[in-house]
């Protein structure tokens, strides 16, 4: 199909959703009334014509299709129809993957409208599901077109529609995974359309793309994905669920009647996720951060058991908190996921994030590796040692400080932020003012690091002295005294932060996160050094659990713990610390 | 000192209601914020959260944005060093406005130059100067600041900050809460500099209600040596502490329990 053609479909698809019929789309016919001058009776021919040939088509494609294909809709569709979340999930999660990896590696899955619907009788909810799914793996194997988006942002359209039709309140059920994968899909796609837009009007010449893109500036625009998101959650009534939760009152008494379905609330929950998200595209951290309000991250929920979800909030909140530059609150987000990263390894290598779980785990490495930089903290022991196999050159350059560590920061800060977008439409009209607004926020970002490009050559002088003279320091450091005084009330100012204590995401006490600490009197530095004694109990502690690690290799006694999680956990730190053992002992 | 994103007691319920609920992406509650936004000028308020929801609704509809407005809440921001306030409205203004702020120190100091206000938008030679003043700050360069706020020779950055009142004040409240941050005694000349009095008289008398617990001795001003236990680094206590919790223990008491009911 040529180009034109398919935008022509994609119009008249426009106007009819809602209750899309395929049955009654006849748009090569309508085509030919403009084109050519056709008298009626050759025109009723030619559409009947069509008609059958499109009917012949699809039972074509439909007969076409492998019968493990045609079993897995059919299936999929009943129990979707049967509310069976437990079979749904099974779908969704194992079937669909399998047998993308057999029959649709490289090619996108059957077209939903013209193969899946007849096949399954137009049975609209499962139809558009099925759509978001077709698109979404479209989007991950395949590179879509701009048709593609447009038709993707209408399906979610439909769906979203749907679910919030006050006439026909919808008592489907999905499993939570599936629920995140729909949110999280439905910002990626917002951003992948924003960045294709924005690249498209900077550097292409395809007036014809560029002038569809004019003509459509509602698609995927900020103000509808916004209002989604918000929506759900007010519909929801989630934030009033969490705030009585953490009040200890019963959530379904501000439930209200749609509040309390499962779908909702679980919408609900991972809009609030991705208002997170979608704030910190835009470089609103502050309104991404005070969005998470009534989430305590360290509160265990249903929701807390979806992976993705929970990448998704560490590395976000990890940002904000940078970009705020509450650096040791954001190295406290990021050690927090990695550690559960790393030792969750074995079981992401099967599924099928594991590419982006890796690419997330990375790009949270190096901004781990930005805040180290900017605010010295000791690590766990773990994480430090991926970080320096990592990053560790890196961090060292940076550690260094001056003129040649910012290529450093830039160059990670690049690889690791999310990609930033614009608010609004590109400005079409002077191609030259739509600037990557990944470089601003760069910039603005490399302000800050800028003025502590000093701090680590003045500490390590620091660490040498007890007191100081300015003037002395100064000829070391080759600035003027002045300079220097300059200098030292910045490192006394970068070493206090505000630390996240409780409440909201936002709150937190100022508190001295450096070991090293300053004090000007006069023309004179007072050093004094916090020295950080090793915890032996720890140590002893940590010692002995290994310790009966070996003791039960050596019985291969199975471990005897009641609760089944722990239990798990305990058997794989234990295969690590073995693992770790054997290396130790060769 | 709580973080300045803490909702100030000085905010209006109208204002609460934008923030609050979806009328914060209302074109609409535009001329509201921007009246609060010139309120916290004349009033020496402040309240970060709204105008960045203002900035917000800016980007929602580049047509409503008003200079004075923008420029304003980027003086105001200012005051509030080293808080990160100034950067945070500077993530939300349009991009084209920073692109040819110069992004390169000079190599011969520490202290940047200032930028060459040549773009052809006035708006744009604003921002950057303001963003050299926030430079200024973020580096503790504060005589240059002042310099540079007074300079004969662009009269601009004077009248960027003027629909501001009180804000030479705050700054040197923010300078004032530098000092006693990080330093114990200053000699009066250079306190001069720092805090731009033009003698010791006029120090003295601002100092009493502004410097509390400094005194003057000699020629320098002392910090009353009770604030020496907030000198003395908190992370010291807690990180040489050997305490073991008993839960700690738990992993050890069971298995000495299970290894009783082996044998």
């Amino acid at each position: 199909m040529d180009n034109e053609q398919v935008a022509y479909d994609y119009d008249d698809f426009i106007q009819k959703t809602g209750d899309y019929d395929f049955e009654d789309d006849e748009p090569l016919a309508t085509d030919l009334i403009e084109t050519e001058t056709i008298d009626e009776e050759l025109l009723l021919k030619q559409q009947q014509l069509f008609q059958h040939q499109l009917q012949l088509q699809q039972q074509q494609a439909a007969a076409q299709l492998p019968d493990a294909i045609r079993n897995f809709i059919l299936y999929f569709q009943h129990c979707l129809k049967e509310n069976n979340v437990y079979d749904l999930h099974g779908c969704y999660e194992n079937t669909f993957n399998r047998l993308t990896e057999k029959f649709y590696k490289n090619t996108p899955w059957p077209d939903p409208h013209e193969v899946i619907a007849p096949l399954v009788e137009n049975d609209q909810p499962f139809v558009t599901l099925y759509t978001e799914m077709y698109y979404r793996h479209l989007y991950a194997k395949l590179q879509p077109d701009l048709v593609d988006r447009f038709a993707s942002y209408d399906n979610y359209c439909v769906w979203f529609n749907y679910v919030f039709d006050p006439n026909s309140p919808t008592d489907l059920e999905l499993p939570t995974n599936w629920a995140w994968d729909i949110i999280d899909e439905f910002i990626y796609q917002f951003n992948s359309f924003a960045l294709y837009r924005s690249r498209t009007v900077r550097k292409s010449h395809n007036e014809e793309e560029i002038q569809q893109l004019r003509d459509h500036p509602q698609a995927w625009s900020s103000y509808g994905v916004l209002n989604v998101l918000y929506s759900f959650i007010q519909k929801s009534r989630i934030n009033e669920q969490l705030e009585a939760v953490r009040d200890g009152r019963d959530p379904d008494e501000v439930a209200g009647s749609d509040g309390s379905r499962s779908l909702y609330k679980t919408l609900g929950y991972f809009s609030i996720i991705g208002l997170l998200r979608v704030h910190t595209l835009l470089g609103d951290f502050t309104l991404a951060l005070k969005t998470m309000e009534s989430i305590d991250l360290n509160k265990k929920t249903k929701y807390s058991r979806v992976a993705g979800a929970q990448f998704t909030i560490y590395y976000y909140v990890g940002f904000c908190y940078m970009m705020l530059r509450r650096y040791s609150d954001a190295i406290k987000a990021f050690s927090h996921i990695l550690l559960f990263i790393s030792r969750s390894k074995s079981f992401h290598n099967r599924s099928a994030q594991y590419d982006s779980v890796t690419k997330r785990s990375d790009q949270m490495y190096a901004l781990l590796a930005i805040c180290v930089a900017l605010c010295p903290t000791r690590l766990d022991d773990s994480i430090h040692t991926t970080l320096r196999e990592k990053n560790g050159e890196q961090l060292a350059r940076m550690q260094r400080g001056g003129e040649e560590s910012l290529p450093v920061f830039e160059e990670l800060f690049t690889f690791a932020s999310p990609k930033f977008m614009m608010l609004g439409p590109p400005d079409y009209e002077n191609p030259a003012n739509n600037i990557d607004p990944l470089q601003h926020h760069l910039k603005v970002f490399m302000m800050d690091v800028k003025n502590t490009m000093l701090a680590p050559t003045l500490r390590s002088y620091l660490k040498l002295y007890t007191t100081l003279n300015i003037e002395k320091l100064a000829t070391f450091v080759e600035i003027s005294p002045e300079e220097l005084r300059s200098a030292l009330v910045v490192f006394k100012q970068k070493s206090r932060q505000v630390r996240w204590t409780e409440g909201s995401l936002l709150d937190g006490e100022v508190v001295n996160v450096s070991d090293l600490d300053i004090t000007l009197n006069g023309d004179l530095i007072d050093i004094s050094e916090a020295r950080i004694v090793r915890k032996f109990g720890d140590w002893f502690l940590r010692n002995a659990a290994k310790y009966y690690a070996v003791q039960d290799t050596i019985a291969n006694k199975n471990p005897t713990v009641e609760d089944g999680k722990e239990n798990k956990e305990h058997g794989k730190r234990r295969e690590r610390r073995e693992k770790g053992g054997e290396k130790s002992s060769k | 000192m709580p973080s300045s994103t803490a909702t100030p007691s000085s905010r209006p319920p109208e204002i609460e209601e934008i923030l609050t609920t979806l009328s914060r992406y209302n074109p609409e509650a535009t001329p509201v914020l921007q009246d609060y936004v010139a309120t916290q000028c004349s009033t020496e308020s402040y309240d970060i959260m709204a105008n960045l929801a203002l900035l917000k609704l800016y980007q929602f509809n580049p047509q409503l944005m008003r200079e004075e407005t923008v420029l304003n809440i980027l003086a105001k921001s200012l005051t509030v060093f080293p808080e990160p306030d100034f950067t945070l409205c500077l993530h939300l203004l349009p991009p084209a406005l920073l692109s040819s702020y110069p992004s390169t120190t000079t190599a011969s100091s520490i202290i940047p130059s200032a930028p060459a206000a040549n773009s052809d938008d006035t708006l744009t030679n604003s921002v950057h100067r303001l963003t050299y003043l926030n430079s200024l700050l973020e580096m503790a360069a504060f005589p240059n600041f002042w310099s540079t706020l007074s300079s004969d020779a662009d009269e601009e950055y004077a009248e960027l900050v003027a629909d501001v009142s009180g804000f030479e004040d705050a700054i040197r409240g923010g300078i004032a809460r530098a000092i006693t941050l990080s330093m114990r005694s200053i000699k009066i000349d250079t306190a001069l500099g720092l805090l731009n009095f033009p003698n010791k008289e006029a120090l003295a008398q601002w100092s009493v209600s502004k410097l509390p617990g400094w005194s003057f001795v000699g020629d320098a001003l002392v910090q009353k040596t009770e604030e020496e236990d907030s000198i003395a680094p908190s992370a010291a206590g807690t990180a040489s502490s050997g305490k073991v919790k008993f839960e700690q223990m738990s992993r050890v008491i069971k298995r000495v329990y299970e290894n009783q009911l082996i044998h």
